[in-house]
């Protein structure tokens, strides 16, 4: 439901010609490049359902969350396991999701918006740069593919 | 271990409580991804490993060491 509403709302910003979205490069097993025409969040509104399937985000975090406990998601990208996350801990905790990628960010505040998730603080940055998060305070730290 | 990894590594031990855990896992080995098994040793290095932990496995879950 969620990836048909993205996917329409990317068509009408189209349609009305606000902004064209980012094109991400796809290359094969062999490094060609397959395609430059589809959009980055599109691909990935695509490949999340399919990534749901084979390692839904509940099965990595679930064991090592437990409810009330601050986490930090480094590289958190759209958010897949960040909603995970902030469902785990309970709407009273705080969840920090770090990203590099700015269309990122601003793609899980708008799916955290929806989803209504208000414990999520999503910051635009490094995972070498957390300044904005205190001396330990933080009970979880997941870094998945971050290095 | 190049810097940005190096500070990330660092950024992660001053945030995470004595108690707390880091669920760490690399996307892919050179040459797709940047991490090799000496640089992936030296980042374990700086933690106590709780579970996983081989480079081809490419995760772990890790703890601070006690001091």
């Amino acid at each position: 439901m969620l990836v048909g509403a993205e996917m329409n709302a990317e068509k009408n910003m189209d349609f009305k010609g606000k902004h064209k979205p980012k094109k991400r490069l796809i290359l094969n097993s062999s490094g060609k490049l397959m395609s430059k025409l589809i959009p980055w969040n599109v691909g990935l509104s695509i490949a999340e359902p399919i990534a749901r399937l084979f390692e839904p985000p509940q099965k990595l975090v679930g064991p090592y969350v437990k409810r009330g406990q601050v986490v930090a998601d480094l590289g958190c990208g759209r958010g897949y396991y960040t909603l995970a996350l902030a469902k785990l801990v309970g709407a009273d905790v705080k969840v920090y999701a770090v990203d590099l990628n700015k269309n990122n960010v601003r793609a899980l505040q708008k799916r955290a918006d929806k989803a209504g998730y208000h414990n999520i603080e999503a910051h635009n940055s490094s995972a070498s740069d957390l300044s904005f998060i205190t001396d330990k305070s933080v009970d979880f730290i997941l870094a998945n593919g971050l290095l | 271990m190049a810097t940005d990894r190096q500070l990330s590594v660092k950024e992660m031990k001053r945030i995470l409580k004595p108690d707390g855990q880091i669920y760490m896992s690399l996307g892919a080995g050179p040459p797709f991804g940047y991490v090799d098994q000496s640089e992936w040793e030296n980042i374990l290095e700086e933690f106590t490993i709780r579970r996983g932990g081989s480079y081809q496995q490419k995760w772990a879950l890790l703890s601070l060491k006690q001091v």
